[in-house]
C-alpha cells in the first residue's frame, strides 16, 4: 500500500500541471526571498487562496516549491545587501556580504545555490524516509495519545518560540482558545459566536493566517518606506562554482544538512536556528577558523544547506502525526485543510495520493530551484530595487482579496484586518504569532481527542496517565512548561551558584 | 513593557467572557474551552508577574550603573518604536478600502488606493504611481477574479 503511495506519489508530482506550478511557486519563492522583510510564512499564506481552485496535489507542489526557494532567495539579500532576506539567511550575511564586498557576490550565491540544493535533497530524502516510518508508528495511537501529542506540540512550540517561553505559551493557548469559537464537533452547540452566523463554522483558518502573517509586514514595511534603499552589490564573477571547491565544501554542507534535517525535527524551532547552529559547527570543524566572518565560503554553505534542509524536517511531524513544527508548515497544513483533509495520523494513508505528492514535491522542486536560481539570482539586483511602499500595497490587496476569495464574505476581510491588527501588536510586544497559528490549526484536533478519551475512560482523566506513551509525552510537556517559568529559572541558578567555580570561567575573566 | 500588560489583561479578560459563557454549555462542549479558560488566565498572570519583574531589573539596572554609561550600552535591544506617522495613515487607507469595496467596486477603489498610498508616500510620483496601481490591480484581477472565478463587486454597485 505505501510502496504504490510512494508511486502514485511521484507520478502525480511528476504530471506537467503539477511541473508547471512547482516551477512557478519555485519563481514566486525566489523573489520573496530576495525582497527583504517579506517571509516564506506571509507568502505562503497569500497564496493559500490561488489553491483553493487548483486539486490539492497541484496547490501543494507550489507552496512547498514556493517554501524552499524562499530559504535560497533569502540568502540573496543577505549577501548582496547585508540584510536578510528571510531570518533563515542571518547567519548567511556573516561571510556573505564580506565576500560580496571583495567582488565575489558571484561566487558567494554560487555557494549559497549549490548548498542550497544540497540542504534540499537530503531534507526531501530524510522526509520521504522518516515521515512513512513515523507514519506507521502513529497508526497505532488512538484519542489519548493524540491528545497528548497534540499538548506536547504546543507546548515545545509555544516554549521554544522566540523571546520568553510564556508569551509563547500565551499565544498558544490563546489560539487554542479562539480555535473553539464555532460549532462544538461532538454536540454541534454554536460556542462563542455571538450569534454570527459567520463564526458558526468557527474562526477560518486561512484568514488568521493570512491577517497574522501578512497586515503586519505591510504595516511594517510602510513604516521602512520612508527610509533610502540600499544599493545592493553588484555581481561580476561567475555564478556556478567550480567542481573543486563544490566537492571541498560538500562534506560541510552535507554535515549542515542533517543538522537542518534534525532542527527542523523539532517543533518550534525553524530556519534561523538550525542555520546558525550549523554555523557555529561548520566554525568549530574548521582548520583555520580565523577566516569566518570574514569572507569564508564555508560559514556560506554551512548556514545555506541548514535552513533547507529545515523543510524536509519539519514536514516530518507535520506529515506523521499532524502537528505542525512551524508556522510555515502550519500554512502548508492549512493548504490540506482547505480541500477537507484533516491533520492527524490519517494523511499518510487515507490522503495518502495527496501527501505523498508533497512529498515528492520537496524532494523534486530542487531541480526548478537550482535552474531558476541560477538565471534569476543575476537579475535579483532588480527585485531589490521595488520600493517598500509598492510591496505594502501589494501584500495588502492580495491578503485583502484572497480572503474574501475563502467564503466570498466580506466579513472574512474585516476578521483578516482585527487579525492582522492582534499580529501587528503581538509583534511589537515580543510576542511570538506562530504558536496562536499552531493553537487554531490543532484546536479542533484537541477537542475531538479529549472528548473521545474521556468517553473511552467514561469521564476519567486519569485515562491520560493509564497509556505509557501519553504519559512519557505528557510528562516531557510539563517539563517543558516548567523550564518556561520563572520559578524553574530561579531553582537552576540557585544550583548552579551552589557548584564551585573553576578559575577563568567567570564572565570577564578571558 | 506596557504592550505585553495590556494584551495579558485582555486576554484575561477574554479567558472570563469565553468562560462564563461556556458554563452554559453541555459538558462535552464546555469541557475543553473552560480548561484552556484557565490556562489562558494563568498563563497571562504570569506574564504580567515576568514583565513587572524585568521592569524592576531594568529600573535596578540603570540606577546601579555609572552616570558615564547614559544607557547608550543597554544590549536589550527590544522592538523598534512603531512609526505613527506611516502606520495612522496607511491602516486608515486600508480601512477605507475595504470599507468602500462593496460599494464602489474593486476596479475603482484598487487602483485610487495603490496610487495614493505610493504618492502620499512620497514613494512615486503621481504618473508612475498610477501605472504601478493599475499594474497591480490587473494582475490580482486576472488572477483571482479571471483565473479563479472570484465574485467579488467589481464596479460601483450602481452599474452593476
Amino acid at each position: 500500500m505505501e510502496t504504490s503511495f510512494i508511486a502514485i506519489g511521484l507520478a502525480n508530482a511528476l504530471t506537467p500541471t503539477n511541473l508547471f506550478f512547482m516551477t512557478l511557486g519555485t519563481a514566486l519563492g525566489l523573489v520573496v526571498g530576495a525582497l527583504p522583510g517579506l517571509s516564506a510564512t506571509m507568502a505562503l499564506a497569500l497564496l493559500l487562496p490561488l489553491t483553493f481552485s487548483l486539486p490539492p496535489e497541484t496547490g501543494l507542489c507550489m507552496l512547498a516549491s514556493l517554501y524552499l526557494a524562499a530559504m535560497y532567495g533569502g540568502s540573496i539579500a543577505a549577501i548582496l545587501l547585508r540584510t536578510p532576506g528571510t531570518p533563515a539567511a542571518a547567519a548567511t550575511l556573516l561571510d556573505g556580504f564580506p565576500m560580496a564586498s571583495r567582488g565575489e557576490a558571484g561566487r558567494a550565491l554560487g555557494i549559497s545555490l549549490t548548498s542550497s540544493l544540497v540542504g534540499g535533497i537530503i531534507s526531501g530524502i530524510a522526509l520521504l524516509t522518516i515521515a512513512p516510518f513515523l507514519g506507521k508508528l502513529v497508526l497505532l495511537f488512538g484519542p489519548v495519545e493524540l491528545f497528548a501529542i497534540a499538548v506536547l506540540g504546543i507546548t515545545m512550540i509555544g516554549t521554544l518560540a522566540k523571546g520568553s517561553p510564556m508569551k509563547g505559551l500565551l499565544a498558544g493557548a490563546l489560539g487554542l482558545l479562539l480555535a473553539m469559537v464555532g460549532m462544538d464537533p461532538i454536540t454541534g452547540t454554536a460556542r462563542f459566536t455571538g450569534g454570527n452566523i459567520n463564526l458558526f463554522s468557527g474562526i477560518p483558518f486561512t484568514v488568521a493566517l493570512i491577517g497574522l502573517f501578512s497586515i503586519p509586514q505591510a504595516l511594517a514595511l510602510a513604516e521602512q518606506s520612508r527610509g533610502k534603499l540600499p544599493r545592493p552589490a553588484q555581481i561580476s564573477d561567475r555564478i556556478i562554482p567550480r567542481l573543486s571547491e563544490f566537492l571541498r565544501l560538500l562534506p560541510n554542507s552535507m554535515r549542515s544538512a542533517v543538522i537542518g534535517v534534525v532542527t527542523g525535527l523539532i517543533p518550534g524551532t525553524g530556519g534561523d536556528t538550525a542555520s546558525w547552529f550549523a554555523y557555529n559547527e561548520a566554525k568549530r570543524f574548521a582548520k583555520d577558523k580565523s577566516q569566518f566572518g570574514k569572507g569564508d565560503p564555508a560559514g556560506v554553505a554551512a548556514p545555506e544547506a541548514a535552513n533547507n534542509a529545515v523543510v524536509g524536517g519539519a514536514l516530518v511531524p507535520t506529515i506523521a502525526l499532524g502537528i505542525p513544527g512551524s508556522s510555515a508548515t502550519a500554512v502548508l497544513l492549512g493548504g490540506l485543510m482547505v480541500h477537507g483533509i484533516l491533520p492527524g495520523p490519517t494523511l499518510l494513508t487515507d490522503y495518502g495520493e495527496v501527501t505523498y505528492t508533497l512529498i515528492w514535491a520537496v524532494l523534486l522542486a530542487n531541480i526548478p530551484l537550482f535552474l531558476l536560481g541560477l538565471v534569476f539570482t543575476r537579475f535579483s539586483v532588480i527585485v531589490m530595487r521595488v520600493p517598500r511602499m509598492a510591496v505594502a500595497v501589494a501584500i495588502v490587496v492580495m491578503s485583502i482579496v484572497g480572503s474574501f476569495a475563502i467564503n466570498n464574505n466580506v466579513f472574512d476581510v474585516w476578521l483578516m484586518l482585527g487579525f492582522g491588527v492582534l499580529g501587528y501588536i503581538f509583534e511589537r510586544s515580543g510576542i511570538p504569532t506562530a504558536p496562536m497559528v499552531i493553537g487554531l490549526v490543532l484546536g479542533m484536533l484537541l477537542d475531538v481527542s479529549l472528548n473521545q478519551s474521556l468517553l473511552i475512560g467514561r469521564g476519567n482523566w486519569g485515562i491520560f496517565l493509564d497509556s505509557k506513551i501519553s504519559l512519557v509525552l505528557l510528562v516531557i510537556a510539563a517539563l517543558s512548561i516548567l523550564q518556561a517559568t520563572p520559578f524553574f529559572r530561579l531553582l537552576f541558578r540557585r544550583r548552579v551558584a551552589k557548584l564551585p567555580v573553576p578559575p577563568g570561567t567567570m564572565p570577564g575573566d578571558s | 513593557m506596557y504592550s505585553s500588560i495590556i494584551i495579558s489583561v485582555a486576554s484575561i479578560g477574554l479567558a472570563v467572557l469565553f468562560y462564563s459563557q461556556a458554563v452554559a454549555y453541555p459538558l462535552a462542549a464546555n469541557r475543553l474551552p473552560m480548561l484552556l479558560a484557565w490556562v489562558v488566565g494563568g498563563l497571562a498572570t504570569l506574564v504580567i508577574i515576568e514583565e513587572l519583574i524585568m521592569a524592576r531589573r531594568r529600573a535596578r539596572a540603570v540606577q546601579s550603573a555609572p552616570a558615564s554609561d547614559n544607557g547608550t550600552e543597554d544590549d536589550d535591544e527590544g522592538p523598534k518604536p512603531i512609526v505613527w506617522s506611516a502606520v495612522i495613515p496607511f491602516g486608515a487607507a486600508i480601512l477605507a478600502y475595504v470599507a468602500l469595496i462593496p460599494y464602489a467596486g474593486y476596479v475603482v477603489v484598487t487602483p485610487i488606493f495603490i496610487a495614493l498610498a505610493l504618492a502620499i508616500s512620497g514613494t512615486l510620483r503621481w504618473v508612475p504611481a498610477i501605472l504601478v496601481a493599475l499594474g497591480i490591480t490587473a494582475l490580482v484581477w486576472a488572477v483571482f477574479i479571471w483565473a479563479l472565478y472570484m465574485p467579488i463587486q467589481l464596479f460601483p454597485a450602481f452599474l452593476e
